[in-house]
């Protein structure tokens, strides 16, 4: 369900990395991050925010259980429709919709008490059974919506009361409430038709929306604590130039996922405030493990001492990302938090490459392609950096088009793409025996059954330490070089306080928003 | 005060801006990629056309930025205009069947603008290659229409009759006898048909359909420099004003080669 | 005379669909496999594609969609489920708004442009060459840079007003609609010269001049009449040429039309969007060059002179 997006269909410009962002970034989480730029001021009352979102017209929908491939329709989602769970800013679910929830032993039921002050916008109280009906609609729309609830049986859901819900995942399931996070929206029962929008019981309903905007008006109805904002403009616009430029000009006051570029041309050009979002996309590089020279550990080892990380974060990033240790999930609460940082090292690089008989240099190729604005600079880059240590590499850029489906999981040697994957998502796609997509060959039997151990332990803070400690694993023997993460940016104008900078979807959720006059 | 005979010598000059911007790459003084000073730098003795949003040299990414831009076009051009002529060769010879079908052709492409063309192509070929079949496409038909109508005046002159007479094949007479007598018309051709290619590959690249950042391109650093105009002007100008000489230069090219053909100046 | 013109369209428009259609269907990587996006199993393609109905053949699909679409249902979006039809209409009125202004701004110029070097005799020919071959793109980046970075006059991207009416804030048609119209104006001048100038070199005209008429009032009386038909030929080409250009204009300052519609659907391949879009334009121009020929017709029929289809052989650019 959750694998790394290679899809044809995203394959240009920002819009690849919006829907990335959307479909991974949901199970993303940071650890170093607050909830919300605290800016100082006391939040002001009223205005009209105008957010300008990636969004392509040819994909706007009203449907909140279909692909949700447009960031502008997700917006305005998020802020008309009430989820069961949204995501904290310490990367665990917060109750919404849901106020409470338990598991049984076995964590494959799990019972969720709804809030009873919600109503729909026609006065309608929010009942388990609108929760259900929704539930289920997103389950059998799974080809449209890449399977997004195919860890529950929604067959075997029941409502004991009208504010009570329990589900049932087809295995145990520790992170139950973090897969309905952000994306459960829930709509009355029996809504089939999504032509027009579809009343909500979120924080804020739409007025009228037409080809570019959807106008949204405070609900204040809503149960929760009262939006600053009177009104919110959502306007979807594809191109990320264009989107900057709305901000920079002073026709919008936010413009979601911008480039690295735009932002440095909007800073040295005008009055603009940065929000970065950390650990939302990775250019790893991937080696199988099965394949020579790849197969001998101390090759991969002076591999990952040859990387210049900083440098590589400064040019394929411009800087606005972390350096990373190589593991592909250091946003995640379980990511081992006392490891050693791998500086480069080119002696003992070449020391472990003359050991595993590679004293006279090594030539290989390595694939990339220009999928992501940046993988193909990265591959460059990197290949001179191996220069330093004898070893040749040949960067070839493959067809974006191709790519994710003819190189992808299939050469030993590559690029790859994350954008924003938990840790435990990133095992079952990738890291198990039996994963559809282990690009790096990484078959280790105690590291299978120490991970599903660990996914049967309901406490959090007992179940990350289990798995920081595979982790170990993967950082010394894996086949991963993960140099950086670059952070998602939105550019705004001076006066907007209060958006969201964490991680994932919580950047959807802007009802804390406000604007000084 | 003598008029500039601008048609007499837009030839050489396009020739000579045309293997600038395709060698470009290996003048260049920096690494077109990489920051080298402030973002939006103005113009300086090291850096003559100023840093771009990200510090890099306009200069370096100019000279590096015309080779692709330029090399779709010539491609694209160039089969438009060989597979033209041939059409237009086959269709003036045989006026009856092959003529029509030719005019027929052409009609319809006119109505499908090579825009469209070339961006509906793009859902399944890379951009480069929706540029050149796109041109291909709609230009074709228009080189095939006038070659077989300058054709058809020069099948009955003499000279192709004697070598028909001589017992040469069709093919042979074609191409030996017929195409010279086609050079003023061809030439006048291949200006216009590099114009639309130049425009189609620019359109497409500016769509974010051809080179994707950080890869020097004129046309996307058209995009690219646009917020800094009014911190570095230069940094827009750059791209912008080899882009467009590019396209006058064939405009002039295919004037003149028109006016030499009529005799006109 | 006028039956034959109109079997004549309709054989183009028909001819025009199979264009669209095999470009978007004909090729590798079809609907199915984007709509499932990698990440389903061959066995989910399959179903897709039954469900699409992209196991039948081309032809079959061709015919169901051609059937589909003289029905007004040019089917639905795959990426967001929404017809087609609705997305396009939702879209026409800002863009037949833009498409509209520039064309006035076009016509304005080009005639201002004629009688320019008319009066001159005959010099900026080259200059309006010139000027139609500069790409788009060009005069984007020039415009946006000197009336909105420069001097602030107009807002660099033509967001429009809540309601997507253009006219509601009119600001924000200048700009896409000078980018439009410069080069289409300078492109209508050049193939307007050939015709003005052949018309001059008529007896008519030059015994006129002989006499000593004042030039402007040769020009209105004794050489428009000769312009009518093939100044309606170029407006009809023109008028598809930009619509076709809205594609460049409208993602570039990010108006919301049907233009930056067809840009979009390519870029996620939306193939359905993608065609329905890729209509409108070829409809433009068959339609303006129907209404051109019967208007033709009709000045034939007052006895009126009219050259017949100069521009037919003329240059089509993007």
């Amino acid at each position: 369900m959750l694998t790394p997006v290679r899809s044809r269909l995203a394959r240009r410009g920002a819009l690849p990395l919006a829907i990335a962002a959307l479909l991974l970034a949901g199970c993303g989480t940071d650890t170093t991050t607050g909830g919300s730029t605290d800016e100082p001021g006391t939040p002001v009352d009223g205005g009209t925010l105008r957010y300008v979102v990636p969004g392509s017209p040819a994909t706007a929908s009203n449907d909140p259980h279909g692909g949700l491939g447009n960031e502008s329709d997700l917006m305005r989602f998020a802020l008309t429709y009430d989820v069961l769970t949204v995501p904290g800013a310490d990367g665990t679910p917060q109750p919404r919709l849901a106020q409470t929830w338990e598991a049984n032993q076995s964590l494959d039921r799990w019972t969720f008490h709804l809030r009873e002050d919600a109503t729909f916008t026609d006065g309608q109280p929010v009942l388990a059974e609108d929760v259900l009906y929704s539930l289920t609609r997103i389950a059998d729309k799974a080809a449209e919506n890449y399977g997004r609830l195919a860890d529950f049986d929604m067959a075997a859901a029941s409502a004991p009361d009208d504010h009570t819900v329990v589900l049932a995942t087809r295995a145990p399931m520790a992170e139950a409430p973090k897969a309905l996070e952000s994306i459960s929206f829930v709509v009355p029962e029996g809504s089939t038709d999504f032509a027009e929008p579809v009343g909500g019981s979120g924080p804020f309903r739409v007025t009228e929306t037409d080809a570019q905007t959807a106008v949204l008006l405070r609900n204040d109805d809503w149960w929760g604590e009262r939006p600053h904002l009177d009104r919110i403009e959502i306007r979807a616009v594809a191109d990320p130039q264009a989107r900057a430029a709305a901000v920079t000009s002073g026709q919008a006051d936010v413009a979601g996922s911008v480039s690295p570029a735009a932002v440095k041309a909007a800073e040295a050009g005008g009055d603009v405030q940065v929000v970065r979002r950390k650990g939302v996309t990775e250019y790893p590089i991937i080696m199988r493990l099965d394949s020579a020279p790849f197969d001998d550990p101390r090759v991969r080892e002076a591999f990952r001492l040859a990387t210049d990380r900083q440098a590589l974060v400064d040019t394929v990033f411009l800087g606005y990302g972390q350096i990373a240790n190589d593991l592909p999930t250091p946003y995640d609460p379980s990511y081992p938090q006392d490891l050693t940082q791998r500086t480069r090292d080119l002696d003992r690089a070449k020391e472990l490459l003359e050991e595993a008989g590679h004293a006279d240099g090594l030539k290989l190729t390595l694939h990339t392609t220009t999928s992501y604005p940046g993988m193909d600079t990265a591959a460059t880059l990197w290949a001179q950096q191996l220069a330093d240590v004898g070893v040749e590499v040949d960067v070839k850029v493959e067809p974006a088009d191709t790519y994710w489906t003819a190189i992808y999981a299939k050469k030993d040697f590559y690029v790859g793409y994350y954008g924003g994957i938990s840790f435990p998502d990133l095992v079952r796609v990738g890291l198990l025996a039996a994963s559809p997509t282990n690009e790096t060959a990484w078959r280790n039997a105690s590291f299978d059954a120490e991970f599903n151990a660990a996914m049967g332990i309901l406490d959090p803070a007992e179940r990350n330490t289990k798995l920081a400690r595979i982790q170990q694993d993967l950082w010394r023997d894996g086949g991963y070089v993960v140099w950086g993460v670059g952070d998602g940016l939105d550019l705004t104008s001076p006066g907007v306080h209060g958006l969201p900078d964490g991680p994932g979807f919580q950047r959807m959720f802007i009802e804390r928003a406000w604007k000084t006059r | 005060m003598t008029r500039i005979r601008w048609s007499a010598v837009a030839p050489g000059v396009a020739l000579a801006v045309f293997t600038l911007a395709l060698l470009g790459r290996y003048l260049a003084p920096n690494d077109p990629e990489q920051p080298v000073a402030v973002p939006w730098s103005v113009p300086s003795t090291q850096l003559p056309f100023g840093a771009d949003a990200l510090g890099r040299d306009v200069l370096s990414r100019v000279l590096a930025g015309g080779a692709n831009l330029l090399g779709v076009a010539l491609t694209a051009a160039a089969a438009a205009l060989l597979i033209g002529v041939a059409l237009g060769l086959v269709a003036g010879w045989w006026p009856r069947w092959a003529g029509h079908a030719v005019r027929w052709f052409g009609d319809l492409l006119l109505a499908v603008p090579a825009l469209v063309l070339a961006l509906v192509l793009a859902v399944a070929l890379p951009g480069a290659a929706a540029v050149v079949v796109a041109a291909v496409l709609s230009g074709a038909p228009l080189t095939a229409r006038v070659v077989a109508a300058q054709c058809a005046t020069v099948r009955d002159s003499g000279y192709l009759h004697a070598a028909v007479e001589r017992g040469e094949h069709g093919a042979v007479v074609l191409v030996r006898e017929l195409l010279p007598a086609l050079r003023g018309l061809v030439a006048a051709d291949a200006g216009l048909r590099l114009i639309t290619a130049l425009q189609l590959a620019t359109t497409l690249a500016v769509l974010g359909f051809g080179p994707q950042p950080p890869d020097p391109d004129w046309a996307l650093m058209l995009s690219e420099n646009l917020p800094g105009a009014a911190l570095n002007p230069t940094a827009l100008l750059a791209p912008a004003v080899p882009l467009a000489l590019c396209a006058l230069l064939c405009a002039a090219t295919a004037r003149t080669a028109t006016r030499e053909r009529e005799g006109v100046w | 005379m006028i039956a034959r013109r109109l079997t004549r369209t309709a054989l183009l428009v028909l001819a025009a669909t199979v264009v669209v259609f095999a470009a978007t269907e004909a090729l590798p990587g079809d609907a199915a496999s984007v709509r499932e996006a990698g990440r389903a199993s061959p066995e989910q393609v399959a179903q897709a594609r039954e469900q699409l109905g992209l196991d039948q053949p081309v032809v079959v699909r061709y015919l169901r969609w051609l059937s589909g679409l003289l029905q007004g249902d040019l089917g639905s979006s795959l990426s967001s489920g929404r017809p087609v039809s609705d997305l396009l209409g939702q879209r026409l009125p800002a863009t037949a708004s833009l498409v509209a202004v520039a064309l006035g701004t076009t016509v304005l110029l080009t005639v201002a442009g004629l009688i320019v070097t008319q009066l001159r005799r005959g010099r900026g020919g080259m200059l309006a060459a010139g000027l139609a071959a500069v790409p788009q793109a060009v005069y984007a980046a020039a415009l946006g840079a000197l009336l909105s970075a420069t001097l602030g006059w107009l807002p660099a991207v033509s967001l429009l007003p809540p309601g997507g009416n253009p006219w509601q804030d009119p600001r924000t048609l200048v700009l896409p609609a000078l980018t439009l119209a410069l080069p289409s104006a300078a492109y209508a001048s050049t193939l307007l010269r050939g015709v003005l100038t052949d018309t001059l070199r008529r007896p008519h005209v030059v015994d006129a001049y002989r006499r000593g008429l004042p030039p402007m009032l040769v020009l209105l009386r004794h050489v428009r009449p000769f312009l009518v038909v093939p100044a309606l030929q170029v407006l009809a080409l023109t008028a598809g040429w930009l619509a076709a250009g809205t594609a460049l204009v409208e993602t570039v300052y990010g108006f919301p039309g049907l233009g930056g519609l067809l840009v979009s659907a390519v870029a996620v391949r939306d193939i359905p969007v993608v065609q329905g879009a890729a209509l409108v334009p070829v409809a433009t121009v068959l339609l303006g060059m129907l209404l051109a020929d019967l208007a033709a017709a009709a000045v034939h029929r007052n006895g009126r002179p009219a050259v017949v289809r100069p521009v037919r052989t003329a240059e089509s650019t993007p």
